[in-house]
């Protein structure tokens, strides 16, 4: 069944972080009027259902203190959460208002679950009551900036497409999609999360051809380089950078990016 | 810095002319990039047409057509896209490329840039281009604006900035004699004109003082985006401290003028006394409640015109407003980068 999608009349910032204490502590019933119709809809329903087990599965294993843990199924997440909107237009995907409700109303706890830190959800745990989740981050008032990040984002670049919980997990797939491959690239998207990280905060990467290529390069030369992939990621991300200071990257075929990929 | 100096090899920069046309024909305006930059721009959100047919044409004269091609790069960074389209060439110099946008797939600014590209891999040589899509020359950028911008509360990214010679009252080169009232302010960096508000922000105008010392004209005039250097971080505090010191004096001004309205007989009611404020005045309140603690947000105005109403809760507001504006543009975490600079 279709889900009615919202957004926040008014976009949260850093700057305004004061009014988020109000929404904090509400009922959901009484968000709702803060809220208004985007004119689209969606089935949220297995991503819902993918979203809450996670948060179960946190909660028994007690994630809460191993952060690689909690990043692990972001992949599949991702694609989960592309299937459920790819429809939607891109003013809308571009929307942070949008997104924020999807973060703070809609999958508040599993954002809390993936991004929160330990001492809160620790809390959470045994006291996971419907409403208190946001109450407890707001007592934790100096709420780490790390964690707002994921939880309002922002409309850069690099909020919506690395930094906010859910948007980040549907920029990825939107990027890394591709009629021919599927979702198998966007599956491995952030394994090592070092790739998300170093590829889709660049502005290069919006020539959606790169960052498949890019992908599908480290795909097939992994098993020769270092366990850690972290420094050849973030070297040949940097390379591809100073070579488009002078390169039109829009310009370049399958081919030509490929030649520019350098991961030694 | 010029910005061929960014090229190792010569460009033919100055040759490449872009012009544009639109379909239903809008009028063109110079409006401002993030970079306070001015550029020739096409305001689209406020038209209802749902797409705009944009017809691009290119003249360059002297090039070898063998080894460049003309393309038009459309590059919107908010929209998450890209792309780059190969333009047909209608006679011996000229170019044309004809897209149509849909509103619906853009937002916010899209910038458009006829670019001469280097159509393959050539034998590498110093001095000049060689690698398959080098950019052997770029004209001018144009700007459609899909969607307003979006000011965020209390950051001073709202505020429309003009360079003006406050010791000439010269702008935009010609001498402007409604500015002369600067020239008392001929030492300073910065004015506010409470006057003459911007029509599209509602906000008062400030102008910046092209007299200024060199050392401030330069970190200011610096269009580098990143904030990785140690004149950006400085360029970053000076943005800072002048977007605080405006910030304050149109929250206080604003705040004044509602207790003034409020106290009045004739405005029983605080409904009446926002309605008696200046535009600006409602614009910067509307957009100061991050600044301003305390005020409920759910019923903002009427609790706002409240608290300004009585001594005790005004004077509250007031005290916390310099700490609230610190926090709000992160003044101090801006400072700290300039001080971990090395060589600064």
């Amino acid at each position: 069944m279709n889900t009615t999608l919202y957004r926040f009349k008014k976009v949260f910032e850093k700057g305004n972080i004061n009014e988020l204490k109000d929404y904090y502590v509400k009922d959901n019933n009484d968000i709702q009027e803060h809220l208004e119709s985007t004119g689209e809809e969606a089935d949220l329903n297995e991503l819902e259902t993918i979203l809450d087990d996670y948060v179960k599965e946190s909660i028994k294993n007690k994630w809460y203190n191993n952060v690689q843990e909690r990043g692990k199924k972001d992949g599949q997440h991702s694609v989960a959460v592309h299937k459920a909107l790819k429809h939607i237009p891109r003013q809308l995907a571009c929307d942070t208002s949008f997104w924020q409700w999807l973060s703070l109303v809609k999958f508040r706890r599993y954002t809390i679950f993936r991004w929160c830190d330990i001492k809160n959800q620790i809390k959470l745990t045994s006291k996971a009551d419907s409403h208190r989740d946001l109450e407890l981050i707001e007592q934790d008032s100096n709420i780490p900036s790390s964690f707002l990040n994921r939880l309002i984002g922002g409309s850069s670049m690099k909020h919506t497409t690395s930094l906010h919980s859910i948007s980040r997990l549907f920029w990825s797939s939107e990027y890394l999609y591709s009629e021919t491959d599927g979702y198998s690239l966007a599956e491995d998207a952030y394994s090592p999360q070092d790739l998300a990280q170093a590829l889709l905060q660049r502005r290069y990467t919006q020539h959606y051809i790169i960052a498949r290529t890019f992908a599908t390069k480290l795909k097939r030369e992994k098993n020769s380089l270092p366990k850690d992939l972290k420094k050849p990621i973030q070297s040949a991300a940097r390379k591809l950078s100073l070579a488009f200071a002078t390169i039109n990257s829009d310009y370049l075929d399958k081919k030509d990016i490929e030649d520019l990929i350098n991961f030694n | 810095m010029s910005k061929n100096f960014e090229y190792p090899y010569p460009t033919h920069t100055h040759k490449l002319n872009l012009s544009v046309k639109s379909e239903p024909v809008i009028e063109s305006g110079t409006i401002q990039d993030d970079d306070q930059l001015p550029l020739v721009g096409y305001d689209l959100y406020d038209n209802k047409a749902e797409s705009f047919k944009f017809n691009f044409l290119v003249n360059c004269p002297s090039i070898d057509k063998s080894l460049y091609e003309m393309v038009i790069n459309i590059n919107g960074t908010q929209s998450f896209a890209r792309l780059n389209l190969s333009c047909e060439k209608i006679n011996n110099d000229d170019y044309h490329f004809a897209y149509e946008f849909s509103k619906k797939d853009w937002v916010g600014d899209v910038k458009i840039q006829a670019l001469l590209v280097l159509k393959d891999y050539r034998t590498p040589s110093i001095g000049i281009a060689f690698k398959k899509g080098q950019k052997y020359g770029y004209s001018k950028e144009i700007v459609l604006r899909f969607t307003e911008r979006k000011e965020t509360s209390g950051s001073g990214k709202n505020l429309k900035i003009s360079w003006v010679d406050f010791k000439t009252s010269m702008c935009d080169g010609r001498v402007d004699s409604k500015l002369k009232w600067l020239k008392k302010h001929k030492n300073d960096l910065y004015a506010i004109d409470y006057d003459n508000e911007d029509p599209k922000s509602k906000f008062p105008l400030v102008y910046l003082n092209e007299n200024m010392d060199r050392a401030h004209k330069e970190l200011l005039k610096n269009r580098r985006r990143d904030n990785k250097t140690a004149q950006t971080k400085k360029r970053a505090v000076l943005f800072n401290k002048i977007a605080s010191e405006v910030t304050m004096s149109l929250v206080m001004e604003a705040l004044t003028s509602l207790r003034k309205h409020m106290s009045s007989d004739d405005n029983d009611t605080s409904e009446k006394a926002w309605a008696d404020l200046e535009s600006w005045e409602m614009n910067v309140l509307e957009q100061s409640s991050s600044l301003l603690e305390d005020i409920s947000q759910t019923n903002y105005k009427d609790e706002l015109c409240k608290a300004v109403d009585q001594d005790r809760s005004y004077k509250k507001l007031v005290k916390n407003l310099p700490n609230k504006l610190q926090q709000t543009l992160q003044s101090s975490a801006t400072l700290k980068k300039v001080l971990q600079t090395r060589n600064n």
